[in-house]
């Protein structure tokens, strides 16, 4: 059986990246990394030996992101984004430029196409994506596609 | 699979990776902290049920209205009690099986439930602002002082105004979330599967 700590030495930077796809604010995106781990750790004995841990881990990090969404959307009002980290001076998870731009981008698209994206990012093969999304991965081809092509138009508006 | 474009995006979007090891000590922190949560949450719904047979008991025997209200009170307010501590205990359950649709139907259909459920604090709250109003009477009736009334009374009707407010505010956010989840399910339809 796998262990919390493999699975943070193994994937805790994607998944810290994956709730900075949720999430602009730093303490709250912490929180979301800490609620997406301890929902893992609840979830890994649960873990078929066949299945594949690294789509098992994101497709429950997503869906702890989606209920943050839709928790912070009725915070915040609906609509409102939190301000990026860009002007956060101690943010220290994205400190190159290029990231931090492409990091607020991809918290710009719609939910459907930043999950795909992240994935594809995370080097999940098309198949993993869809175990973890639950789509088929001809569905998961066109959502690649439309979401690197809307991430091109919102990164080159910048 | 992955293009030259996306290999580029990939190796921005992995500009400064974060430190696992920072990430497992902050997370057994986290752990820690949320069992705490839990059981502060357990103690105080036992506390609450510890107080109202305590006072149910000390009502039957001395057939005492002012304890009968007293323990009727806390049998209002546990509910609201348990309410906290069940969406506390959610933190710690997950559908690992689920997809990001089914987690929105489940938030959607859960955010439903906790809107209809606020009846109950509402009721909550008509019962306290009533107990307010009854130590007085009892006062009244020469059954209780108006020290104790006024106490009574104030600790009541408190309770009575704050838990019209929350279920007020909740109401609201609640609301919000079903209409944001309605508008993430019609997205994740037209997407497909």
């Amino acid at each position: 059986m796998h262990r919390i700590e493999a699975v943070i030495a193994t994937y805790g930077p994607g998944l810290a990246r994956v709730a900075a796809s949720y999430e602009a604010d730093r303490a709250l995106r912490e929180d979301l990394l800490q609620e997406m781990l301890l929902a893992i750790h609840r979830a890994l004995p649960g873990l078929r030996e066949q299945a594949s841990l690294g789509a098992f881990v994101f497709r429950i990090a997503h869906n702890r992101g989606v209920t943050h969404v839709i928790r912070q959307s009725a915070l915040r009002r609906a609509h409102t984004e939190a301000p990026d980290d860009v002007h956060d001076p101690e943010a220290g998870l994205i400190a190159d430029e290029r990231g931090r731009r492409l990091h607020a981008a991809v918290r710009r698209l719609p939910l459907h196409y930043r999950q795909v994206i992240t994935l594809v990012l995370e080097e999940l093969s098309h198949v993993e994506i869809g175990e973890a999304l639950g789509i088929s991965v001809a569905n998961v081809a066109v959502r690649v596609n439309r979401a690197k092509a809307r991430l091109k138009e919102l990164l080159d508006d910048r | 699979m992955i293009d030259d474009e996306l290999l580029e995006l990939a190796r921005d979007w992995r500009a400064e990776p974060a430190d696992p090891r920072d990430i497992a000590r902050s997370f057994a922190r986290h752990r820690r902290w949320a069992m705490v949560t839990l059981a502060v949450g357990v103690a105080g719904v036992a506390l609450v049920l510890g107080c109202l047979l305590w006072l149910g008991s000390i009502a039957i025997d001395r057939r005492d209205a002012l304890f009968y209200q007293a323990a009727f009170a806390y049998a209002a307010g546990l509910p609201v009690m348990l309410a906290g501590l069940s969406r506390l205990r959610r933190q710690f359950s997950i559908r690992y099986e689920a997809t990001p649709m089914g987690v929105l139907q489940q938030a959607r259909d859960r955010a439903e439930t906790a809107k209809q459920s606020l009846v109950g604090a509402r009721w909550c709250a008509v019962i306290l602002s009533a107990s307010a109003l009854g130590s007085w009477a009892l006062a009244a009736d020469g059954l209780a002082t108006a020290r104790m009334a006024l106490l009574l009374s104030a600790l009541w009707g408190g309770t009575a105004l704050l838990a019209w407010r929350w279920q007020m505010r909740r109401k609201a956010r609640l609301a919000e979330e079903i209409g944001r989840c309605e508008v993430l399910i019609e997205e994740f339809s037209a997407a497909g599967t």
